[in-house]
């Protein structure tokens, strides 16, 4: 199975084996991953499961809602790659997938 | 090897025992819970859980295998009977004991029971557990009348849900307005209209008197003596705290378990978190005692963090959501003392903020979905922010600039 690779500011990776059916936030905190929280559980409530998928990657995910994009839009640290990791959906068509973390989740 | 032992396999449980491991626990967790189920999450139980677009999988907090990756040992089933502060230990009902180096209690809520004749039949159900969702989901269907006394968020939650499976639904509130605790009368009017616009009837100053079995169904009795016929019921008049093993422990309670911001009890080495727990909040500047997942979740590592020697303050900016047909509510801070109001947005288009401030200050807002203007809300409002009325009305131009 592919690897999830979570890349903290500092550049340490965290690599955690995918598992279909979870999302990136939900994978991350099932392995004691730092700097996701998911406080709403992935209802698109809180955005403190911020991270930035690389453009090259995004094909393989659905794209962001209405909702999703609003909450980035004020989500502290936006960048042009911003998602919420409880919207991407693992399954086992994925190659390996790198997400970076923003500062401001740890 | 110490121990910690955790009472309550609850949000702020499961967050508690995993956190207590990532910040560096060695010694032992433990954690006891009284439902049969590993910890899960309550909010869609009323919401996505109830009109099945989340399965029982999806509700739980953890994977079973994460606990045993961090070690924490998890009793279910098993309910605790007493605290012995003296002696570091708690006693089960199955009648044997744990000991504890660190006590963390995670108790929680229940439901406030309505007493009158009928309460007890079959079909009148609360709403806090996993089994409670089964049962009342179980009875209902397309053209069964599913009646719901009390319009707070769980009351007009299983309304809106019970819509969406195709039901008929009879909110009854004795209060003018729905959700009169927590928002203002444009905000009660708003969601009065989206619950009539969905065909929930809702009647205010209202309530039950009896409850009663006619045939294959059941009669509600209202105070003005009309009868209505219902299949099931469910009764969401607020929740009380689960304090009694703190107050038989000699723990300071009103209204909770008395909590500083470390989470620290009355008792040295207690530490009580989430819904259970009554906790200074630096904004408001007085207790509060929170019904919110993000509030659990933020003492449980304050509480982990305390217990591994390290510094963490709680001092969290509470936040609530709410989705109930096409609308998303996202509240943050509490408007309670509030002297004005102001609206950014458009109430027909159901995109709008409401403004709570006093004297001048923003102390909440409820975002309809609004995400933006929620967001920075949470940011923003805990720093003290005073912004002209007219600023926060305007639409032309953002208000936090």
């Amino acid at each position: 199975m592919a690897l999830v690779k979570y890349i903290d500011t500092d550049g340490n990776v965290t690599e955690v084996e995918m598992e279909a059916g979870e999302t990136v936030m939900s994978l991350a905190v099932n392995n004691m991953v730092d700097g996701i929280v998911g406080e709403c559980g992935g209802a698109q409530a809180c955005a403190t499961c911020h991270c930035y998928l690389d453009e090259s990657l995004s094909k393989h995910f659905s794209a962001r809602s209405e909702m999703e994009e609003a909450m980035l839009e004020a989500a502290p640290e936006r960048k042009e790659n911003s998602r919420l990791s409880c919207q991407l959906e693992l399954h086992d068509d994925l190659p390996d997938i790198e997400v970076r973390l923003p500062s401001s989740q740890y | 090897m110490q121990q910690v032992v955790i009472i309550g396999a609850s949000h702020a449980g499961a967050e508690a025992a995993i956190a207590l491991r990532t910040q560096g626990w060695e010694g032992k967790i433990l954690l006891v819970g009284d439902e049969p189920t590993l910890p899960y999450q309550r909010p869609p139980l009323s919401k996505g859980y109830f009109h099945q677009a989340v399965s029982d999988q999806q509700l739980l907090i953890k994977k079973p295998t994460l606990y045993e990756k961090a070690k924490v040992e998890v009793m279910l089933g098993e309910s605790v009977t007493a605290i012995d502060k003296a002696n570091r230990t708690i006693t089960l009902a199955s009648g044997s004991s744990l000991s504890f180096d660190y006590l963390i209690i995670a108790t929680g809520a229940r439901a406030r029971k309505l007493s009158i004749p009928g309460s007890d039949l079959g079909c009148i159900n609360y709403l806090r557990t996993l089994s409670d969702a089964d049962k009342i989901i179980s009875q209902v269907s397309a053209q069964s009348h599913l009646l719901v006394v009390g319009a707070g968020y769980i009351g007009l939650e299983i309304a809106a849900s019970a819509r969406k499976l195709g039901a008929n639904v009879t909110v009854l509130e004795s209060f003018p307005r729905v959700l009169s605790r927590v928002t203002n009368e444009q905000m009660s009017e708003f969601y009065q209209n989206l619950h009539a616009q969905n065909g929930v009837d809702i009647k205010l100053n209202s309530g039950v008197t009896e409850f009663r079995r006619s045939g294959e169904r059941y009669v509600a009795v209202l105070p003005d003596g009309e009868e209505l016929t219902f299949d099931s019921a469910v009764i969401g008049i607020g929740v009380q705290p689960n304090i009694e093993l703190a107050e038989l422990a000699g723990l300071v309670c009103e209204n909770g378990i008395v909590v500083d911001n470390k989470t620290n009890t009355s008792a040295p080495d207690i530490f009580a978190i989430g819904d259970v727990s009554n906790h200074p909040n630096p904004f408001y500047q007085r207790q509060i005692r929170l019904e919110s997942v993000p509030n659990a979740m933020e003492q449980a590592k304050v509480a982990a963090a305390t217990i591994c020697g390290k510094e963490k303050t709680h001092d969290a900016f509470p936040w609530f959501w709410s989705d109930q047909f096409d609308v998303k509510l996202q509240t943050a801070g509490l408007s309670q003392g509030y002297d004005s109001t102001v609206i950014r947005g458009d109430m027909a288009a159901k995109k709008f903020a409401l403004f709570y401030l006093k004297k001048r200050k923003v102390i909440a807002v409820d975002a309809i979905n609004s995400p933006k203007d929620f967001m920075k809300a949470k940011m923003l409002i805990p720093t003290g922010i005073n912004i002209p009325e007219s600023k926060l009305a305007d639409t032309t131009s953002d208000w936090f600039e």
